[in-house]
């Protein structure tokens, strides 16, 4: 496999909207840091290439709240627009989604009926004698 | 401010440079001890971007490979001024302790 194709590989660790955006220039950058006919990547620059991707998945995640909301049917502002946009074209979205729904769901329900045994257990104290 | 978005900055202070000149330049300014990856260097200009201090000045294709520029903002210049003032303040600092014979003095 050449140098170019392992770049292009590994460029699958980085979100689709920035592989679809810029993900050209990062190759070519990328590429133009290699020396001429290097056939192997090195390892750390094959791992910084990966450690970037799943960073900049991390940094376009909005927080748990908002996550939360969106896998329960809301909207999300426009700033997390790319992180839709890669969920949304990423395999298994229909998955994702049901499964956040059925958790969501569980613990909603765990937390109503620990909040009402709460609210229960305080209202009926024993009388005083 | 970290050390990668501090040289990544002021390479750029006086130039347009796209990603394999800034990383080019990095290098140069900090006399070969930092070396950019690829992966670095787009998260850095991620968040550079996000707050305003780096913004894309232009784009050129050259022997078939896409290059982008990125140009510093108003915002960027004041922040990577401010950064080096405060580098260069502990720098004078450390050295004026560094002066020969100051530690005999003290004993």
């Amino acid at each position: 496999m050449s140098a170019e194709k392992q770049v292009r590989t590994l460029m699958r660790a980085w979100p689709l909207p920035d592989r679809t955006g810029r993900g050209e220039e990062i190759v070519s950058t990328a590429l133009d840091l290699l020396p001429q006919g290097a056939a192997r990547l090195p390892f750390l620059f094959a791992v910084n290439l990966v450690v970037g991707g799943l960073r900049a998945r991390w940094r376009m995640r909005p927080p748990v709240w908002r996550w939360a909301y969106y896998r329960m049917g809301g909207r999300l502002p426009v700033r997390w627009h790319r992180w839709v946009l890669n969920d949304l074209t990423a395999p298994g979205w229909r998955r994702r989604m049901m499964t956040a729904q059925i958790l969501l769901s569980g613990w909603g329900v765990i937390l109503g009926v620990s909040l009402a045994q709460i609210i229960t257990h305080q209202s009926v104290r024993p009388m005083p004698s | 401010m970290r050390e990668a978005t501090f040289l990544t900055l002021a390479a750029l202070a006086d130039q347009d440079l796209h990603g394999y000149g800034i990383i080019s330049e990095v290098k140069r300014l900090s006399g070969g001890r930092v070396t950019l990856g690829p992966g670095t260097l787009y998260g850095t200009l991620d968040r550079l971007s996000d707050q305003g201090l780096v913004q894309p000045s232009g784009t050129e294709v050259v022997d078939g490979r896409l290059r982008r520029y990125y140009r510093i903002t108003e915002g960027g210049l004041s922040a990577v001024r401010s950064e080096a003032d405060e580098r260069a303040a502990t720098l004078r600092a450390a050295n004026e302790r560094l002066v020969p014979g100051v530690r005999g003095a003290l004993a």
